[in-house]
């Protein structure tokens, strides 16, 4: 079961790596706002937050932002999507933990792109020491609608077959079955 | 998707439509406009900008790189920079009081000012 979940883990981490680089090669597809990005790589955190609980998203969204740093060579977007990754997942297991009655993943991942946009203006401006740039947060808002919309749906297919698949394979009686095969 | 997931959505809406209208509100035009550089917080150019003034690059050298900073009357932008991503360019066109470029990898950030206090009037 260990080795089990060290795999699917790293296969996630993996997956997320890939995304994040992609994504930094597709242009913006919101013209007006610098930087505004879709956010593929949040489905991983949601995906990971669903399926193994909040401690295996966390482990994962730090190796995947440090690998990816070294992927697309930008250190101060290792800064950003640290604070963004750890910021929003640590929001969406408190609203999926408390309050998943109310709100569907969607919701789950509208208040994560939320979180994400908010801990990355609080970077900038610490960066930068000008607190001018929350400026820009009404227009990330709006933003972060679409995509955690976008996020959310995608997280919501895979996490129900992913579950399905992570539940049903590694234990029969108690043994693990692909030692039998 | 709950009726709270849409209830959440019109709650964002609602919120970025008047934070718009409010930072719309904080950047209207005042009588003088200054122009700050700032480089790491501290900084580094003052001047003040009407008008009249004529179009001019002002470079901006430091450690972190090189950007040029292009003053067109009253509207400023990012003409040049040597960071990588290039997002300070596509800020595009600063006019009012209060707006902001910034070019984070190249710690610059570039704002105008006004002299003006955002108190209108006090009355006792």
């Amino acid at each position: 079961m260990k080795t089990k979940k060290i795999m699917y883990l790293s296969l996630i981490t993996s997956i997320g790596i890939v995304l994040q680089i992609i994504e930094s090669y597709i242009p913006s597809p919101f013209v007006g706002i610098p930087g505004a990005k879709m956010g593929l790589a949040n489905i991983v955190n949601l995906v990971t937050l669903v399926v193994f609980g909040m401690k295996n998203a966390l482990v994962i969204a730090i190796l995947r932002c440090s690998v990816a740093m070294l992927g697309t060579g930008s250190v101060t977007g290792f800064f950003y999507s640290l604070a963004g990754a750890t910021c929003s997942i640590i929001v969406m297991w408190c609203v999926y933990r408390f309050l998943s009655k109310y709100f569907s993943l969607i919701g789950v991942s509208i208040y994560g792109a939320l979180s994400h946009n908010i801990a990355q203006l609080f970077v900038a401006s610490g960066i930068i020491h000008n607190w001018l740039i929350f400026i820009y947060l009404p227009m990330m808002m709006l933003m972060s609608i679409f995509t955690g919309y976008f996020v959310g749906l995608a997280a919501q297919y895979v996490s129900k077959h992913l579950k399905k698949i992570v539940s049903n394979e590694p234990c029969v009686n108690g043994r693990d079955k692909m030692r039998d095969v | 998707m709950t009726k709270w997931d849409k209830l959440l959505i019109v709650v964002i809406v609602l919120c970025s439509v008047i934070g718009m209208m409010w930072t719309t509100k904080i950047t209207s035009n005042s009588d003088h406009l200054y122009l700050i550089i700032e480089i790491d917080g501290e900084e580094y150019k003052k001047l003040s900008i009407d008008d009249g003034t004529k179009t001019k690059l002002i470079p901006v050298d430091t450690k972190y790189g090189h950007n040029l900073v292009k003053v067109e009357g009253e509207k400023v932008s990012m003409y040049e920079s040597t960071c990588k991503n290039h997002l300070c360019i596509q800020m595009g066109t600063i006019s009012k009081a209060n707006q902001v470029i910034v070019c984070i990898p190249n710690r610059v950030s570039v704002k105008l000012v006004s002299n003006k206090s955002n108190i209108d009037v006090l009355s006792y």
